[in-house]
């Protein structure tokens, strides 16, 4: 999240609420919305690390609120984020490693192993079909997050299959 | 409209709500000299307007099961029973009406599933008039369809100067023209581009949501996820048969944990 929030204020200064609020109106049901205390958790430590800083602004009749700002660093921070690649999600597979160590050490059987993980894919498949029915047509961002974790799904349940037929 | 064959012909469900039932099901193929089970001991039940699909790997006797299924081949042995009445030694004859009323079918082959001679309307309609609709209302279900499956400007043409793909939609229309009680589909979205496979999903869920029992063969596992219920074959057995867990209580799979 940190780089996340980087992000966000190379755009403009905000307020840990405000942040909270663009992430998930940006990214819609199907980003995992952080709650407000984690934002304030990581805002301190970005500060804590100097690339961001915080700055009281008073505010009538509430308490003061936080307004932060990229710092140099954090710029340069956000910046190197940017340039690199990102990994795929799936570079280290733990129902993989499950599934050749598990069974090998008699905890478990190769099929129910499967079976429950291809169960779970369906029930997060499903969840992601009603999020999309819940999405605004014209939310374009929103359906495309949710797009991208279906198709990792589908390649997912495919590999499942062949892991069946090459295993079993 | 009651026929004289069996209360399947009305595609009615058994009294316990079972609109198909199979038990030990087995299709067995000559090959090399020998026997290939394609199905072994299949064991089912579905439920009035349940939507099932059946996934596994190719070569695991998903299409072979729809076909017996369907009428098309008939089982080496075992049972099975629509809304009650023994199905699988029902004479040629009794399939072609079943086919016509209560059980659409909807096979891979595209060429099969249309008359060559007729326009892409007149194959969706011609099931409709046979069930003994009148010519209005006919037109209207195939209005209804074609629109919904993006073929409402194809209606005139013949099915040759269509694309593989919009003939497959138009074969399903024909499949469900008559609101069948059990509508078998062997890969209804198999080759279809992303819009065309997005028509397609809403169709069979709108088929659904009116009541209708789906039986569905699918390698894709997103068509799948809109099922009730999945089951996965296996070397032709069934290795796996539940339903899909209600959402709500479940993380989202993220790319990735985002938090530090």
């Amino acid at each position: 999240m940190r780089q996340h929030l980087l992000a966000l204020l190379a755009k403009e200064p905000a307020h840990g609420y405000e942040l909270k609020l663009a992430l998930e109106q940006t990214f819609g049901a199907a980003y995992p919305s952080p709650n407000i205390g984690q934002i304030y958790v990581t805002l301190k430590r970005l500060e804590a690390d100097g690339l961001v800083r915080g700055e009281d602004v008073a505010q009538d009749s509430r308490p003061n609120k936080k307004v932060y700002d990229l710092t140099p660093a954090g710029r340069d921070a956000v910046a190197a984020w940017v340039d690199e690649p990102s990994d795929g999600p799936r570079i280290r597979d733990d129902f993989f490693i499950k599934l050749v160590l598990a069974p090998r050490a008699g905890l478990a059987d190769r099929m129910e192993l499967i079976n429950r993980q291809r169960r779970h894919y369906y029930a997060q498949l499903r969840h992601l079909n009603d999020l999309a029915d819940d999405t605004d047509s014209h939310d374009v961002t929103a359906l495309l997050l949710i797009d991208g974790q279906v198709r990792h799904l589908q390649a997912d349940l495919d590999w499942l299959q062949r892991c069946q037929e090459e295993l079993l | 409209m009651r026929s004289p064959a069996p209360a399947a012909l009305g595609g009615t469900a058994g009294d316990d709500g079972v609109l198909l039932r199979t038990r030990d099901l087995v299709k067995e193929y000559p090959a090399n000299g020998g026997l290939v089970r394609a199905v072994r001991e299949v064991s089912l039940d579905v439920g009035q307007g349940e939507f099932i699909a059946i996934m596994g790997p190719s070569g695991s006797g998903k299409s072979t099961l729809l076909k017996v299924l369907g009428g098309l081949e008939r089982a080496t042995s075992g049972r099975f029973w629509l809304g009650g009445a023994r199905a699988d030694n029902l004479s040629p004859g009794d399939w072609a009406r079943l086919r016509r009323r209560g059980v659409g079918v909807v096979f891979q082959s595209q060429v099969a599933n249309l008359v060559s001679t007729m326009t892409i309307g007149e194959n969706v309609e011609l099931p409709a008039v046979i069930a003994g609709a009148s010519a209005r209302q006919a037109r209207a279900r195939r209005a209804e369809l074609l629109e919904e499956l993006g073929l409402a400007d194809k209606a005139g043409l013949l099915p040759a100067l269509l694309s593989g793909g919009q003939q497959q939609k138009a074969a399903l229309a024909r499949a469900v023209v008559n609101r069948p009680r059990l509508l078998l589909a062997d890969e209804p979205t198999g080759n279809l581009d992303s819009t065309s496979t997005t028509e397609v999903l809403k169709l069979l869920r709108h088929a659904h949501a009116d009541g209708q029992a789906i039986v569905m063969v699918t390698h894709d596992g997103r068509v799948a996820s809109h099922a009730d219920r999945i089951v996965n074959l296996f070397d032709g057995m069934v290795c796996d048969d539940a339903p899909i867990a209600p959402p709500g209580r479940l993380p989202v799979p993220g790319p990735s944990p985002v938090w530090d």
